[in-house]
């Protein structure tokens, strides 16, 4: 059998990691930065923002190319944000608030704090202390280490152990991310609401109806209850 | 259906009774892995618990309000006070927004919830005051600590169970062409798994449907 180093394997199960972490919603954190300028640095784990909120109140995001409009009036303004845009001409991780912070605020905390500070809900990456589920990681990682390492150069590679481990990585990774948007994102509709006078109604309480279909078998339901 | 049981088929479709190409350890192995895969994919395996939810927060941890760490995913939150459900047809955050742009901020009883990522919740509606709920939740696979322990898979996933089994070792003996076949099948069965489950869950929500339970 092939011997790949343990930094080889290493590496290549945080890549793997990072993988999966742009293509699937895995893992989302809540972040509070203090805000003392009209620019934030985002945590280097960040995907792809999900929310933005000042004071509780959600910031819009902006076309990018208004960044870059210096001769628009609000450009320079001062007052309370509305809108943010990424800062791709400097740094890729980094938001500008669009009008200019006309205060500053201290980081809070995200559970409690939401009223008196700034938060950023994002997209993390997965890493070995937050990884992906265990039920699908596991596997899928398997595929995407032995293509990598039978890929590289040395008296170790062999292309068609690379290939058949490349295939089917390509095919749970899409399953996977099939399974990952079911169970997690989703919305449930498990629930049966009371019927108004003409059938279901999304007015009423909700009946203290058991969910008969569980899991797997919610599939297509959202069309008959919506 | 027991790890003994299944290890045993498995040595007899690989011709390795006595031979011990693959021992005991790794073909357990295998199993587990399997084992894990089926309950997770299938959500076969679920559970219920009473929780307190904490005042004043929206995005909670089901599995360390549960203290619970095979806990998967939630399927349904029953407020046992009000003796209802959370309405669960929403996605966050956009549905969220409909009901007021600063709906982090709303302080009442939660009136419904959705999945954030793979650990978290948020219910709309932060509560006054901590309260008491029923959450529905799939589990994953336990570990498997003895030979003797029986399989929370109903009989008609051990195909399945063993055409992975099969994959898994076939792979590792980089016997490629062989595990490809394994591997087809093991999809095929799964996919039949799901079917079934999808279409034994239909018929209960006709009856829904047709007034039954309205």
């Amino acid at each position: 059998m092939p011997e790949f180093t343990d930094a080889t394997l290493d590496h290549f199960e945080a890549l793997g990691r990072l993988k999966l972490s742009t293509e699937m919603r895995l893992r989302v954190v809540r972040y509070s930065p203090t805000v003392s300028s009209n620019t934030i640095t985002l945590p280097d784990d960040c995907n792809n923002i999900i929310q933005v909120t000042w004071r509780g109140h959600p910031l819009n995001a902006n076309l990018a190319r208004n960044y870059m409009d210096q001769g628009n009036p609000w450009y320079n303004s001062v007052s309370v944000p509305t809108t943010y845009i990424f800062n791709k001409l400097t740094q890729f991780k980094t938001i500008r608030l669009f009008p200019t912070p006309n205060e500053t605020l201290a980081s809070v905390n995200v559970d409690t704090g939401i009223a008196s500070g700034c938060v950023i809900t994002y997209q993390a990456d997965v890493n070995a202390a937050n990884p992906a589920p265990a039920w699908m990681e596991r596997r899928i990682l398997k595929y995407f280490i032995g293509m990598s390492c039978f890929g590289i150069e040395g008296k170790f590679q062999n292309l068609q152990v690379a290939k058949y481990m490349g295939i089917r990585w390509d095919y749970m990774f899409k399953h996977f991310q099939g399974e990952i948007e079911k169970f997690y994102l989703e919305p449930r509709s498990l629930i049966i609401k009371s019927r108004g006078s003409s059938g279901l109604s999304l007015n009423r309480r909700n009946l203290p109806v058991l969910p008969a279909r569980y899991g797997r078998s919610t599939d297509d339901s959202s069309l008959i209850n919506h | 259906m027991t790890r003994a049981s299944i290890r045993a088929n498995i040595q007899i479709y690989m011709g390795d009774i006595g031979a011990s190409f693959w021992d005991a350890a790794t073909i357990n192995e295998s199993i587990q892995d399997a084992y894990t895969e089926l309950a997770g994919t299938l959500q076969i395996i679920r559970k219920n618990g009473v929780v307190t939810f904490p005042a004043g927060r929206n995005y909670l941890s089901p599995a360390s309000l549960l203290a619970d760490n095979t806990y998967l995913n939630t399927l349904a939150i029953f407020d046992i006070a009000r003796n209802v459900f959370l309405s669960d047809n929403l996605v966050w955050p956009r549905d969220f927004q409909k009901f007021r742009p600063d709906w982090e901020l709303a302080l009442l009883t939660p009136e419904c919830w959705c999945p954030v990522d793979t650990t978290q919740i948020v219910i709309f509606g932060r509560l006054p005051a901590a309260a008491t709920y029923r959450l529905y939740y799939a589990a994953t696979a336990p570990i498997l600590a003895s030979d003797a322990t029986v399989l929370l898979l109903p009989d008609s996933a051990e195909l399945a169970l063993e055409e992975y089994i099969q994959c898994d070792l076939l792979e590792q003996a980089e016997e490629f062409t062989k595990a490809q076949g394994h591997y087809n099948r093991y999809l095929s069965e799964l996919q039949q798994l799901q079917d079934l489950s999808n279409n034994l869950a239909s018929g209960d929500f006709m009856a829904y449907i047709q007034g039954v339970n309205l």
